[in-house]
């Protein structure tokens, strides 16, 4: 009698359970209809350095529209110079890193920039760029045009 | 009497017992090097730090991805040492770039990361030293691309061994690690496994 009162009680909780998640549901779906048909640019972040040395801006693009596009390059008055690179492995964890001169963006797609991969290489700092600073990069893209993000900066992986 | 069981026993026990000694597969003595530390104080690497375990980066400081990595790598496994009261270790950095990275040069690397100094250095030397020193702990460093800044200097970047090295108290290589990618716990159990 008392297993069946306990198999009574999971039971409820195993309903409420389900309850909550199936309430989530309709904010879900809201919500990933509401990013359709968008073209935004997420989480960047730049990594601390020091004045005239280099940096890496790292972010996400995220093209949840049917139109491709391309990064073109990028700029900002962070560094003398600021291009497009790559890291790569050429095996036996010999790393090294390469200039790109366009990054295409498919339609429905997203490109990371991240550590070990794709990145807006700032080349000799103007200034000291310090965790907690927030700093602004500007990119170029072959259809939406000039798209300005603001990256925080921090010690990261 | 040998039953099958006692052979097969006995085989897993060798296999458990050389795996073990595979944590730390490496044995390999480091001559000493006369560098120079970011604050221009001559060091003789690695003796300075004997009876110590050494956690040692590879890096030149125009590197913007793989090196600041790996110096992250290196600044979080200090600070769970830190954490877990662990001591006797000490954390260096070493760059194959002489020529750009000086001193003052590191020296502004580590402080504008806001890096714990207490028992880390950032080591540099004259070209020969450095070469001969990377090309007996297996770095290989090979100038690669370049970018032309306005005004007209050149900056080279390396194609590099990506490297972190895990050094016994007595100045040898015991293991090493991909520095960027580097599995913080494995080097956390393997630094316990040398206290």
């Amino acid at each position: 009698m008392k297993k069946f009162g306990l198999l009574f009680i999971s039971l409820i909780f195993v309903n409420l359970l389900i309850g909550c998640n199936q309430e989530k549901v309709p904010g879900n779906k809201a919500k990933v209809k509401k990013l359709k048909n968008t073209f935004s640019i997420s989480g960047a972040w730049i990594r601390p350095a020091a004045k005239n040395m280099n940096s890496a801006c790292y972010f996400e693009v995220v093209n949840n529209t049917s139109k491709p596009d391309t990064l073109l390059g990028a700029e900002s008055d962070l560094a003398k110079t600021v291009q497009i690179h790559e890291t790569f492995n050429s095996g036996k964890d010999m790393m090294g890193m390469k200039h790109v001169k366009v990054v295409p963006v498919k339609a429905n797609s997203t490109v990371q920039f991240k550590p070990s991969g794709y990145h807006v290489m700032l080349i000799g700092l103007n200034e000291d760029l310090k965790p907690g600073d927030t700093e602004r990069v500007t990119l170029k893209f072959k259809n939406r045009g000039k798209v300005v993000i603001i990256a925080k900066v921090k010690n990261n992986r | 009497m040998i039953t099958k069981f006692n052979i097969f026993l006995l085989v897993f026990v060798i296999a458990i017992v050389s795996s073990c000694r595979n944590n730390l597969p490496l044995s390999e003595k480091v001559s000493s090097y006369r560098l120079i530390d970011q604050d221009s104080t001559q060091v003789t690497f690695p003796d300075f730090a004997k009876g110590k375990i050494l956690v040692v980066g590879y890096i030149f400081t125009n590197c913007p991805d793989v090196c600041p990595l790996t110096t992250n790598n290196m600044s979080i496994i200090q600070e769970k040492l830190k954490n877990g009261n662990i001591s006797g270790v000490q954390f260096v950095s070493i760059s194959f770039d002489p020529a750009t990275d000086k001193p003052s040069v590191l020296k502004k690397f580590a402080e504008v990361r806001n890096l714990d100094l207490s028992n880390w250095k950032f080591l540099t030397g004259d070209k020969p030293t450095i070469k001969k020193l990377i090309k007996e702990v297996g770095v290989v460093a090979i100038p690669s691309d370049s970018t032309v800044l306005p005004g007209g200097s050149k900056q080279y970047y390396y194609v590099h061994t990506d490297r972190i090295s895990l050094m016994d108290q007595s100045g040898t290589i015991r293991k090493n690690y991909p520095g960027s990618k580097i599995k913080i716990n494995e080097i956390l159990q393997d630094i316990k496994s040398l206290k």
